[in-house]
């Protein structure tokens, strides 16, 4: 690490612990939307955009390269609670709580929840790790804190409400601002990439160019997202010369402050940073570091106008032509490239941005070419040596791509970067196709997010509905059994039971999307990120007002397929094979959570587990998720704009749900996580990562097409040696070769896992993987440490 | 059918031979070697193992089996003269304290589970390894198996301790693509003192198989106070290079795992060792490249 890198990193890790922090979002946002009350939606959002871009504090941090942050827009908070004031406020909040018969306050959201307001109002708790304790007014650390010692003195509650009701009760009280923009809805792009590129191309000029045609020409329908498009365009290029200007400033006080050699060095490097963001502000990036600043400038905007989970997209391929072009006319050495890089990266982990950001590296261009590039190399270089969680990286492996491309990914997740993940072209490319995409548009394809497939640039937010857990739904077909609803004389009865309550799930999932849909027209406006979604500024329409090019993809969700297969193995063996138990004392026992059925429970457990390698429950496995892709693919009707897509993955919802949730007839006791995403029940896959990566391949991924994720924990000690990277780049060259979707890495061992939670403030670097990115495992909650210490760890 | 005994299959195995491997590990040993790290694999039947430390002291295998399980003021006491390991007292052991470390198969049921991995060998160049105890006291499962494997086209490597006759390497040979012979001791005086085996032919078997072409890596378990000596040094380094087709040698460094494991299986014959580390097995490794041996890796 270069001494400017180290530096940076020590002021970053700074600005994170500095303390719990505000956001001037609201009061700006609510300044301008106090005085267009009665003005159209659309405009008054891109004046409220317009004002903050306009009055947003700027920061300039020490040592970097790269400049925009929002350490001076989201400040530290001046009073913090005291201890002993956060102690009195958590029992008040429990005892109010109490008082109120335990029912959990109403959390509902007027309008359309974003994707977080989506999961944060209901029964469970959400704030599992500290990136999405949002808004809060107490630090992560010492929400743990209260939440441990609220366990022991409240016992007559479940550990999960205490955690929700504080969660939900230490939040920055915005006031009015905050219900002005709840109410409007305030909806800002997220869970998507912009068309950083495109700018870079033609540059906030050529943008404005189009949008004066538009103007000039558009029919009345029309005018008013010309007229949004011109203000916040106006707004953008102001902002990033403010940023000029501050920069300039830093340069100043920097000579002024201090005329050593060294400083005045710094205080040149400034001026060629200034110099720099006063052409992008208007022009196209020229070179490899305009580009790389303007992405970066557009990136800081969104993320000020509330975007999150707001994806790089395919950066090695909008910025792989100009990093070889300036390597070839030696404009930058590949080592300043590096440095930039660098950069980049810890500016990506800067308080109130870490929000699952997520690049895509390799894979084939739009016309089926092998695009790794030079540059991917070096992103590669980079995840590899700074070891940090965000962005979040996806590679792209294709046929077409070379053997150093995996390679790479190898050795970077061999030195114990946790990243990059791995996803299959051959299932995604043509999955996408069935989907009803252009060929060039499924060969762009990049991982949104964690690891959600989306096309770039030209689809507006992913869109969610409520995740179905397959193990909960078999706790359904019990209920209707008992309730003289089904009748289950065979497994076979059983499982048509399962398949129906899984449909049904699935129709709720699309009646929500529906309800949704219907909400968004006159109601949902971005007009920056419109801006940059393909398709808005040729059609004059905001992305969410069928601008973009392609419609909004839909995601069901499920996971948990290792705690259902199990379940209803263990249900097919004990109740109707071998009939040792009848389905009525099983429900009994489930309902009970196994109080005195502890050898029952014994005998439940001991059936076979998905993720060995075992054809009979493997077989169950494939059928839940075929049945799953079939029904949601099902919803889709040909060439509507709309699609429904199957994601099998779960995020921290097998935590969230399993906290929630009855026993499960595979032995797991009541508030125990579910499996998670598409592995197996935790520590049951004890054969070894072939068997392991054989379940997988044996299920249909044919129908598969929202998003997959399969975490493999593997031993660090199993690759250190050369033996061992060669023996894990041949399983997952074998397991994408069949197949296999997508694939990720963890390499910690449980030792050190252990040790972490007695020591965090040893282990501040440890980083592990969870559903479908990297997190630092200090910063997440006890249960979800317990449940990575239990994956098994292979080898 | 019953055609052998073995005490487990490893899957992704990679540290026996080439790439990943599907090791598996036959029961019963002709040797008793006092720094044994498969004590489970000495004894050629199957034993009941347990574990103190997962006992719950629940008191359901004393029920079952009274001549053999006891629990009294909380200890668990084994007696296993009495035991038939008929495996019923593992049935209600729902800790896992107790488990039957053996079991019989057919060269049909090994194959499915070593066939289910050929994606893996073909990507990395890895197979089927026959490890112990020691395969070749049970030679007719043991050709089988290999013969087998050969004819499903799967890359194949033979464990051996190298203690049997000549004759029958030679008839393995078409259905071996490597041998992973051990080279214990070179002193004959030692041999019969830590192995229990006062004719150790490993030298001269290693010998003729690799004038015959034969594929050999040198697998040398070092004992520390044992064979870390220059003279055995010396000998490996002599031997790895005798032929062309010796690929070299491979130390295996003594560690305790063995120890452990013969507890649970009543105490076999273990000794324990002073345990190197890995500046240890570099200067080993130094000294035979320095007599001019082939290293492996």
């Amino acid at each position: 690490m270069s001494e400017r890198i180290a530096l940076l990193r020590e002021t970053i890790d700074g600005l994170n612990a500095a303390g719990v922090r505000q956001t001037y979002f609201y009061s700006l946002a609510y300044h301008s939307l106090r005085q267009t009350r009665g003005e159209s939606i659309q405009i008054r959002r891109a004046k409220a955009q317009v004002y903050i871009l306009d009055h947003a504090p700027l920061a300039v941090l020490p040592h970097e390269l790269i400049v925009g942050s929002l350490a001076a827009f989201c400040p530290v908070m001046k009073d913090e609670m005291s201890a002993s004031q956060m102690l009195d406020q958590a029992r008040y909040v429990l005892d109010s709580y109490i008082e109120q018969g335990g029912r959990a306050r109403d959390q509902s959201v007027p309008g359309i929840p974003t994707f977080e307001q989506e999961f944060s109002g209901k029964q469970s708790r959400w704030a599992l790790m500290s990136r999405v304790h949002h808004d809060a007014n107490i630090s992560y650390s010492d929400l743990q804190n209260l939440i441990a010692q609220m366990k022991t003195e409240y016992e007559s509650l479940a550990p999960y409400e205490i955690g929700r009701e504080l969660e939900r009760a230490f939040k920055q009280d915005y006031g009015d601002a905050k219900r002005e923009l709840d109410t409007l809805p305030w909806f800002a792009a997220n869970h998507l990439s912009l068309d950083y590129g495109r700018v870079l191309d033609v540059g906030l000029r050529g943008l404005e160019a189009e949008v004066k045609r538009g103007l000039a020409d558009a029919d009345p329908e029309k005018i008013e997202y010309y007229q949004s498009a011109y203000m916040v365009l106006q707004a953008a290029q102001r902002f990033i010369l403010r940023y000029a200007n501050a920069v300039s400033g830093a340069a100043n006080r920097s000579r002024i402050n201090d005329p050593k050699e060294a400083q005045s060095s710094r205080a040149e490097e400034l001026s060629r940073i200034a110099f720099a963001l006063r052409r992008i502000a208007i022009e196209p990036a020229n070179s490899f570091y305009e580009g790389v600043q303007l992405t970066w400038m557009l990136h800081i905007m969104m993320s000020m106008l509330g975007g999150s989970a707001l994806s790089f997209g395919r950066f090695d391929q909008y910025l792989g032509a100009r990093y070889e072009q300036d390597i070839a006319n030696a404009s930058i050495t590949k080592e300043e490239a590096y440095e930039l890089l660098c950069c980049l990266w810890h500016k990506i982990n800067e308080p109130k941005l870490r929000t699952v950001q997520s690049m895509t590296l390799g894979g084939v261009t739009r016309d089926g070419n092998d695009a790794a590039n030079e540059l991917t190399r070096l992103c590669l270089d980079v995840v590899r040596d700074m070891k940090l969680p965000y962005p979040n990286v996806g590679v792209r492996i294709n046929r077409q791509n070379e053997p150093w491309l995996l390679d790479a990914v190898i050795e970077s997740i061999c030195r114990g970067a946790g990243q990059p993940m791995i996803m299959n072209d051959d299932i995604w490319i043509e999955n996408l196709v069935r989907l009803g995409h252009r060929l060039p548009d499924a060969n762009d394809y990049y991982n949104m997010g964690c690891v959600e497939i989306m096309v770039p640039n030209k689809m507006p937010n992913w869109g969610v509905t409520d995740p179905i857990a397959f193990p909960m739904l078999i706790g359904r077909v019990l209920d209707r059994f008992v309730q003289g609803e089904l009748a289950l004389g065979s497994f076979d009865q059983f499982m048509e039971g399962f398949k129906a309550e899984m449909r049904m799930a699935v129709q709720r999932d699309y009646l929500e999307a529906q309800g949704k849909i219907k909400r968004i027209p006159n109601a949902c406006y971005d007009p920056f990120a419109s801006l940059m979604i393909d398709g808005c500024l040729e059609m004059g329409r905001d992305m969410f007002q069928n601008g973009s090019e392609l419609g909004t993809h839909w995601s069901i969700y499920a996971y948990g397929l290792g705690t259902a297969a199990d379940s209803l193995m263990a249900v097919k063996k004990w109740v109707y094979d071998q009939k040792t138990v009848s389905l009525e004392q099983l429900n009994q026992a489930l309902s009970d959570d196994f109080q005195g059925r502890e050898q029952l429970r014994n005998m439940l457990s001991g059936a076979p587990h998905y993720g060995n390698d075992l054809d009979e429950v493997d077989a169950i496995a494939r059928s839940v998720m075929r049945c799953f892709n079939d029904a949601v693919f099902a919803l889709n009707t040909p060439g509507a704009r709309d699609k429904f897509v199957s994601t099998l993955f779960g995020y921290f919802f097998h935590i969230y749900h399993g906290e929630i949730t009855a026993a499960t007839p595979n032995g797991r006791r009541a508030g125990e996580p579910f499996s998670d995403s598409m592995g197996p029940s935790q520590g049951m896959d004890t054969s070894g990562p072939t068997a392991m990566l054989n379940s997988a391949l044996k299920l249909d991924q044919s129908m598969l097409t929202g998003g997959y994720a399969l975490n493999m924990k593997l031993s660090p000690t199993i690759t250190q040696d050369e033996q061992g990277k060669s023996a894990l780049r041949a399983l997952i060259s074998a397991y994408l070769m069949d197949g296999g979707p997508q694939i990720q890495f963890n390499f910690v061992d449980a030792e050190q896992l252990r040790d972490a939670r007695i020591h965090p403030e040893r282990h501040g670097d440890l980083i592990v993987r969870i559903g479908g990115y990297c997190e630092y495992f200090v910063n997440l909650d006890a249960s979800l440490q317990q449940e990575i210490i239990q994956r098994t760890v292979h080898g | 059918m019953v055609e052998g005994t073995i005490f487990g299959i490893q899957r992704f195995s990679i540290h026996d031979g080439p790439g990943i491997r599907t090791t598996v590990f036959f029961k019963g040993c002709n040797m008793r070697c006092a720094w044994c790290h498969n004590p489970e694999g000495i004894a050629a039947l199957p034993q009941l193992a347990y574990i103190d430390e997962r006992c719950s002291r629940c008191g359901q295998c004393a029920q079952l089996c009274p001549g053999v399980h006891s629990i009294v003021h909380g200890q668990h006491t084994l007696r296993r003269e009495g035991c038939m390991v008929c495996g019923r007292c593992v049935g209600v052991c729902h800790t896992g304290a107790l488990r039957v470390i053996g079991e019989q198969v057919t060269v049909d049921s090994v194959m499915d589970v070593v066939l289910r991995d050929r994606r893996y060998y073909d990507q990395s160049g890895g197979g089927l390894t026959l490890s112990g105890g020691e395969p070749t006291i049970q030679p007719e499962f043991c050709k089988k198996l290999l013969m087998r494997a050969k004819l499903k086209g799967i890359h194949t490597a033979l464990e051996t301790n190298g203690s049997a006759p000549i004759q029958q390497y030679i008839d393995l040979m078409p259905h071996v693509d490597l041998f992973l012979m051990d080279y214990k001791l070179t002193d004959p005086g030692a041999s019969e003192l830590y192995t229990g085996s006062t004719n150790y032919v490993a030298s001269s078997n290693i010998d003729a198989l690799g004038k015959l072409g034969a594929r050999i890596i040198l697998r040398c378990p070092i004992i520390p106070g044992v064979n870390d000596t220059d003279e055995h040094f010396a000998a490996i380094a002599r031997l790895s290079n005798a032929h062309g087709s010796i690929l070299g040698c491979e130390l295996m460094p003594y560690h305790q795992l063995g120890e452990g494991k013969a507890q649970q299986m009543g105490g076999a014959e273990v000794v324990s060792f002073p345990v190197p580390d890995p500046n240890n097995v570099n200067e080993w490794k130094q000294r035979i490249a320095q007599h001019g041996g082939r290293i492996y890796r």
